[in-house]
């Protein structure tokens, strides 16, 4: 009788610790509180049966209590776990960029069986969004009330518009946001971290170099209208624009067109000697074999956003010799061998992308600043710590990431690549091109 | 460079076209939407997908296998799930296909994931001149194949007697079994050829747009236009209504804009229904009392 009773206090005290730390639906709470109290019937009726093994069983709780007195928590962090979210396009039209929710998930599974962060296990919530914004608002609110410590890798630079404002009023740090657009670093906002390099700062560097080394005189633009085009549009138009260079065509297309000849047509007739091509894979793939089937073979100059090896399937040929620029170390090398292990451990099904990479290290970052906080897991310090990550080649990024309190980008380099038809690689052209290399135009 | 533009349309609206024709086949003899046409489509070019690729099938045999499930398969949804509803409102019927729409999509990522895959084209991608302009071998394959099936199978609902049935079916279910037609022979039947249309075109358009569970979602929509175009009910006019989309949308993206080029052909759709709003082809609707 003894026992039951001991136990039965064990049950509240739980209880009541989850109503503190989670403070969110009602139902996850009715549920949590029936299977503590069947798992305490559960065990009463064991222990009552005499199990010598439940002594160790009751002890152990306590143990737990002691040392969290020390530590101290925001939602979402516990002695035991740490609870991240992400929302991405898991399914719908773009959902090869559901790969960077899983490349997240791989790395929280290498991180959880090799000890976790400080023995605390990451337990990452992935909710899916179709890349749209309402639902991408409707999944902050979920992982709000699920009582995430930080919102990780979050895709899209709409759906980060739109769902960030109701994290951020949480007071629920949005990490590594998988988009590289500068509306979110720009101004900095101290809640939120940028990761990837902007399509500023990339619209720069590859103008830049293009003109430097292969002295371009004349560039056309095919570009995805909407911000993420846009932004890298107007950074090639002013980059271009410092050396007299001549943006002869602009030629915007749309996420759900079919027919890519008629932009072919279009960068044909103006004739630029170098086409930039700002877009997502499967378009600029199609772009390019419109191009090349009517005989116009530029030099072209892709985005890091399809710069993958991926494209030697999808556009073939036509990618051959094409420019692009990197923030990732190359997919076979030796940087990425755990990543390459633990994605096929996790997803035996799913080749590794650079995507997927993406995802990894979105979460090596925030497993990084996680880790600095050493155990006072709370916002404010873990917002303390991301700031004072300097020159961290911990990731498995090609250039070190940096956050400062008015500095946000994380990543500020980019190297360049080109694609080589022979051996479907991309080999590297350049060594990191800097952020303070390319003027002062990003701030 | 206008010879080009229209050529270009041309191919991108055989594309409209062919995927047009299986939701009017259907359309014309239920008066049902197949709003998961382009998914089955989809299913069933993995099918060939996953026989070439990963089993190593020579293409003229998966090509078979492709179309032999997709006869299967429409039959088999037709049986499973719309004949149940066969009672029920239209409207009803198509949201059923909706439902399906996302339950395809659902199992098509599960098996195959959503990185696009390249799909194997049936002939040649290499280039050929018609006086000043480009076009491949491929689309104008495409466009052959396009009006190739479109002439089967008007003749088929001219002068054959299933195509007779199916136009009585359509027109009136009780005087048509009365005569001894049995509707779930002739719908099961429509559905089964449906969808192999379907896988048809199916396996001629992911070449170009790659393979991926999405990938027939924008060809849909166009192919949607393109039978409103036509009259959804006529079979030219869909394959019109599909050449016409395309063309339009090339020949404004070319010279006026490509920004609104989409929005500018929905208008002029929306411009033409006005004037005739039975499409090009359809015949209107009349009630004697």
């Amino acid at each position: 009788m003894q026992n039951i009773r001991v136990l039965a206090y064990n049950a509240t005290n739980e209880r009541v610790e989850f109503k503190e730390k989670w403070g969110g639906q009602l139902v996850k709470k009715t549920l949590k509180r029936s299977v503590t109290a069947l798992t305490g019937l559960a065990m009463a009726v064991w222990s009552v049966g005499g199990s010598a093994a439940f002594a160790t069983t009751t002890t152990k709780p306590h143990a737990a209590h002691h040392s969290m007195k020390r530590a101290s928590y925001s939602q979402g962090a516990s002695q035991t776990q740490i609870v991240l979210g992400t929302s991405g396009p898991l399914t719908g039209p773009i959902a090869a960029y559901g790969a960077i929710a899983e490349g997240e998930n791989a790395y929280f599974n290498y991180v959880n069986a090799t000890g976790g962060i400080h023995h605390r296990k990451i337990k990452l919530i992935m909710l899916d969004d179709q890349y749209q914004p309402d639902k991408a608002v409707a999944n902050a609110r979920a992982l709000v009330s699920d009582g995430i410590f930080a919102a990780v890798g979050t895709l899209g630079t709409a759906t980060n518009q739109a769902s960030d404002p109701f994290l951020l009023r949480a007071n629920i740090p949005v990490t590594s946001v998988a988009t590289g657009s500068s509306a979110l670093t720009v101004p900095v906002v101290p809640l939120r971290f940028g990761l990837e390099p902007t399509y500023t700062l990339e619209g720069h560097v590859m103008t830049r170099w293009a003109i430097m080394h292969n002295h371009i005189k004349t560039i056309g633009v095919f570009y995805q209208n909407d911000d993420f085009g846009k932004e890298g549009l107007n950074a090639i138009i002013q980059e271009a624009a410092r050396y007299h260079v001549k943006v002869v065509a602009k030629v915007a297309y749309n996420a759900t067109d079919t027919d890519f000849s008629t932009y072919a047509l279009n960068m044909k007739r103006a004739h630029p000697q170098a086409v930039f091509e700002i877009g997502v894979p499967e378009p600029t793939a199609m772009f390019e074999i419109g191009m090349m089937q009517l005989g116009f073979h530029p030099q072209q100059y892709v985005t890091y956003v399809s710069g993958d090896p991926i494209m030697f399937k999808l556009a073939g040929k036509a990618f051959n010799g094409a420019y692009t620029d990197g923030w990732l170390p190359l997919l076979n090398s030796q940087k990425t061998a755990t990543f390459r292990a633990w994605f096929k451990k996790t997803y035996p099904n799913t080749p590794p992308t650079l995507l997927a990479l993406s995802g990894w290290v979105d979460a090596q970052v925030v497993a990084h600043g996680l880790a600095m906080c050493g155990n006072t897991l709370t916002t404010t310090n873990f917002i303390k710590q991301m700031n004072s990550i300097k020159n961290w080649m911990g990731a498995d990024t090609s250039s070190p990431v940096t956050y400062t309190p008015a500095n946000h980008f994380g990543i500020d380099a980019m190297y360049m690549l080109q694609a080589n038809g022979k051996t479907q690689q991309l080999v590297p052209k350049s060594g990191l091109i800097f952020y303070h290399q390319v003027g002062s135009s990003l701030n | 460079m206008l010879w080009q533009t229209i050529l270009s349309g041309l191919a991108v609206g055989s594309l409209y076209a062919l995927s047009a024709i299986g939701l009017v086949l259907i359309f014309k003899t239920s008066n049902i939407v197949n709003f998961a046409q382009g998914q089955m489509a989809m299913l069933s070019t993995f099918v060939a997908f996953q026989m070439l690729t990963r089993w190593g099938f020579p293409y003229w045999l998966a090509a078979l296998a492709s179309l032999v499930f997709a006869l299967v398969f429409g039959f088999f949804v037709y049986i499973v799930f719309l004949s149940r509803l066969k009672r029920a409102e239209v409207l009803s019927q198509i949201i059923l296909t909706l439902g399906l729409y996302l339950v395809f999509r659902g199992v098509a990522g599960v098996l195959w994931g959503n990185v696009p895959f390249t799909m194997p084209a049936a002939v040649s991608t290499n280039t050929v001149h018609i006086g000043s302009a480009v076009v491949t071998w491929y689309q104008l394959f495409i466009m052959i194949v396009t009006l190739l099936l479109m002439l089967v199978f008007y003749a088929m609902f001219r002068y054959t007697k299933t195509g007779l049935a199916m136009r009585a079916v359509s027109q009136n279910q009780q005087a048509a079994r009365l005569m001894g037609v049995s509707l779930t022979r002739i719908y099961g039947a429509t559905w089964a050829v449906s969808t192999a249309l379907g896988a048809i075109a199916g396996l001629l358009i992911a070449p170009i747009l790659f393979l991926s569970p999405s990938f027939m979602d924008s060809v849909a929509v166009k192919a949607f236009a393109a039978a409103v175009l036509g009259g959804f009910s006529s079979l030219p006019g869909a394959v019109l209504g599909g050449l016409v989309l395309g063309v339009m949308e090339s020949v404004f993206g070319f010279y006026i804009s490509t920004d609104l080029k989409s929005t500018f052909v929905f208008l002029l759709i929306i411009g033409i229904l006005y004037v005739r709003p039975q499409g090009l082809f359809g015949t209107r609707e009349v009630k004697k009392v």
